[in-house]
């Protein structure tokens, strides 16, 4: 019984690859019956692989220690939940969920589109298997869950486990990776798609209708599941951030950014027929940014805090990624024709314009962010010195082009599609831009004089003044045609139009993040050793130590050391910041930090540990000004996106510009243009 | 991460120099002749590390220049009718497409 696990991956990889086979030889040769026959082993690959992701989790369960994989990353001790978040907690059982999740999108996308799409499905379908193939070669052989170290009932070599991390033991950090998969996963979706229209010259851009619910449920999950981590990271770590530019952090952020590029940039190729090309580009950068973001995380490549131990699947990824980007570009290349341009650009003042340099921006930022994750890597090639590239340089990049693209947010809703004259801009912009010079202006008088604070705040307002002069211009007009009143006249609104106005509340979201974003100029710390009845002060609070006191549960052995919060004189609170050790074969140390959450700023406390032999604790303070802005924030992007998935109201109709006639070009060379 | 293998030596480390007079020039100094240049948290400013600084800027460079040709080539071209074709029937389309497009969002 021991092998059925690695027995049912095993099968799962050799169902995948005929999978493949069937799909093209039946696409090409259109034999329905390998077809259908390759669309069935999709869902035995689901079945099979469901099984063997029930036996680990029944294996963590039960403390079956004949398995490497449980010995390695649970023990008795552990909580059930976290024997359950064990599965994904180590590289082999990371990789077997990402497989499985794999597999249940490949199941539900061949099940709705069995009908629809005869054409092209079968190289959907083989796009699908191939990267489902490559993950279960990889369970199957170098990097199997399933090792087992002893057969039989009875085992003696390993009485109890090593446990899962401590850090790892925290309710984020539950349904932290696999949201995070949800999303990584999800863009394969989209790419295989793209990738069935290149292969097959598929009229029409019914592949970006199709995938672009699965598109916003994806960029929808991994959203979740950076901000996620963030809050993990903050509550957790002990360090007081919530994003350090860990090259594993931006590994996650890397499609998130193209992914964004894309559901913008998708938008001229459904209303205009125009950015083909650069549509499939950036949909396949995501993906290879997607399986480049996995590989970072298990190779060893770069080094990280949460990268998985380093393991021999560099060349496994390094291969796959070289040889699908030749096909792709290959494909790209030799289909450009198919993919030609609809229609024309008929000003550089128009809201296609705006998405061209809102992609320019979100593109800078992830080669930015892409370069400064690798360049230790490039540098140690180079010239054989290993540097380090930590926050200080993603920040002072990324903090000008993240201000830019906060201004694009507000500047593409005023401009209208085709053309905008300057009259028009004028009188729409008025208003946004007068209430952001305000804010910056009010601010300074108050005495902020961060520069990049400043223009932050003044660009939020002015982002916020033009979503909601939208909102407002829409919803007078329902309310004086339907008697309404202005609220009820929102909703109808949006309801009419869910994508449009869905995408604004999507965009007000990134306004609440970028305000605790800009809190950080603002931060205060303070490290200090204190004895008990000791005091410090840090901003407003002055913190006294009541008592340093120690325990044990069955888990954990833990050291508490409860601080009064004293806020103008008065007794605000008392906040219990604790270190813990955890009980198993490796003695493992984590801080649960103390956090009051308030609106305008969080005192966040971490005991550190201890000194003069136990007489005094460690303790960091801080002050983080507006950082819970990041979690309402994050909140109301996931409203918006919902509200983004519901079917409009009403369907709008996009009629886009031909051109008709022959051009005319240098008088001398003509060509025949679409008509 | 507070705590970690490094993080406590290097505290204290910095903590002694600091106790002793050193200027936070000479702790760095300190630091970057005992572990090599990765003890900096940014790239130097010399030699082939100015690579990656200059990286950034320079693809947002190439991006605008890449937009721009874009744009020059997508703006739209002189058009000569079909032969053939009446001049009144291109301008009922012509007429109609304005229509269409002045409804859009």
């Amino acid at each position: 019984m021991e092998n059925v696990g690695a027995l049912a991956i095993i099968l799962s990889f050799c169902l995948a690859v005929y999978s493949v086979l069937a799909s093209l030889a039946g696409g090409w040769k259109k034999r329905e019956f390998l077809i259908i026959s390759g669309e069935r082993a999709v869902y035995a690959i689901w079945g099979l692989l469901t099984f063997a992701s029930a036996y680990l989790v029944y294996a963590l369960q039960t403390d079956d220690f004949r398995l490497a994989y449980v010995a390695g990353h649970s023990n008795k001790t552990m909580p059930a939940i976290y024997k359950f978040t064990a599965w994904w907690g180590g590289q082999e059982g990371s990789l077997l969920l990402w497989s499985w999740i794999l597999s249940c999108y490949a199941a539900v996308v061949v099940f709705q589109n069995r009908r629809k799409f005869r054409f092209m499905m079968p190289y959907v379908t083989a796009t699908l298997m191939i990267v489902q193939a490559f993950f279960l070669l990889l369970i199957s052989f170098p990097l199997t869950p399933f090792e087992v170290l002893a057969v039989g009932k009875e085992i003696t070599g390993v009485a109890d486990g090593r446990g899962l991390n401590p850090l790892l033991q925290y309710w984020t950090m539950a349904i932290h990776p696999p949201t995070l998969y949800l999303g990584y996963v999800g863009f394969v979706v989209p790419f295989a798609f793209a990738m069935g229209s290149l292969i097959t010259r598929a009229p029409g851009d019914a592949w970006i209708h199709t995938t672009r619910r699965w598109t916003l449920v994806t960029w929808l999950f991994q959203s979740c599941g950076i901000l996620l981590g963030a809050g993990w990271a903050y509550a957790v770590l002990g360090w007081g951030g919530y994003w350090g530019w860990d090259p594993v952090e931006n590994a996650s952020l890397l499609p998130w950014i193209t992914g964004t590029a894309f559901l913008h940039s998708v938008m001229m190729q459904e209303k205009k027929g125009m950015m083909k090309v650069w549509n499939m580009v950036l949909i396949s950068a995501t993906f290879f940014l997607c399986i480049l973001g996995t590989a970072l995380t298990r190779s060893g490549i770069v080094q990280s805090v949460h990268a998985f131990a380093q393991s021999p699947i560099s060349r496994y990824f390094s291969t796959f990624l070289f040889a699908a980007l030749a096909v792709v570009i290959y494909l790209i290349l030799d289909r450009l024709d198919y993919l030609k341009s609809e229609s024309q650009l008929e000003s550089v003042l128009s809201r296609e314009s705006s998405f061209l340099f809102n992609n320019l921006i979100l593109l800078a930022s992830c080669f930015s962010i892409l370069w400064g994750s690798l360049f230790p890597v490039i540098s140690e090639a180079v010239t054989g010195e290993k540097i380090s590239v930590d926050a200080p340089f993603f920040n002072r990049v990324n903090i000008p082009i993240g201000l830019f693209l906060l201004l694009l947010t507000g500047v593409g809703p005023l401009i209208a599609w085709r053309r905008s004259s300057l009259e028009s801009l004028k009188k729409a912009f008025l208003w946004p831009t007068v209430a952001g010079l305000l804010t910056a202006a009010i601010l300074f008088g108050f005495g902020v004089r961060h520069l990049y604070a400043l223009m932050s705040f003044g660009l939020c307002a002015f982002v916020l003044g033009t979503i909601s002069s939208e909102f407002w211009k829409g919803a007078s007009a329902i309310a004086a045609k339907t008697q309404q009143n202005i609220f009820a006249a929102m909703v109808e609104l949006t309801h009419r139009n869910t994508r449009r106005y869905g995408g604004y509340i999507v965009h007000v979201a990134i306004v609440i993040i970028f305000i605790g974003f800009t809190g950080a100029a603002f931060n205060k710390d303070a490290t200090v050793e204190v004895a008990v009845n000791d005091s410090f002060k840090i901003g407003r609070y002055e913190l006294k130590v009541q008592s340093l006191k120690n325990g044990e549960n069955q888990h954990y052995r833990w050291w508490h050391a409860p601080i009064e919060v004293h806020q103008d004189g008065q007794l605000a609170g008392v906040m219990t910041p604790e270190q813990r050790e955890y009980l198993g074969v490796e003695r493992q140390g984590a801080s649960i930090v103390s956090i009051r959450r308030r609106l305008h700023e969080d005192l966040y406390l971490n005991f550190a540990g201890m000194t003069a032999g136990g007489q005094k604790a460690v303790i960091q303070a801080y002050v983080f000004p507006l950082v819970t802005w990041i979690w309402i924030g994050f909140f109301a992007l996931i409203a918006g996106t919902l509200i983004c998935l519901v079917p409009s109201k009403v369907k709008y109709q996009f009629p886009k510009t031909r051109v008709v006639g022959q051009v005319v070009r240098s008088g001398k060379e003509q060509g025949v243009a679409k008509s | 991460m507070l705590g970690c293998h490094y993080s406590k030596p290097a505290r204290e480390k910095i903590r002694d120099m600091q106790a002793k007079g050193s200027s936070d020039d000479a702790i760095v100094a300190e630091f970057v002749r005992s572990e090599g240049r990765r003890a900096l948290v940014v790239p130097p400013a010399e030699g082939f590390f100015h690579l990656a600084w200059w990286m950034p800027p320079f693809a947002v460079a190439l991006g605008l220049v890449m937009i721009y040709f874009w744009i020059r080539r997508m703006r739209q071209p002189q058009t000569a009718p079909i032969p053939g074709m009446d001049p009144k029937v291109l301008e009922r389309y012509r007429e109609s497409i304005e229509r269409d497009m002045a409804s859009l969002e």
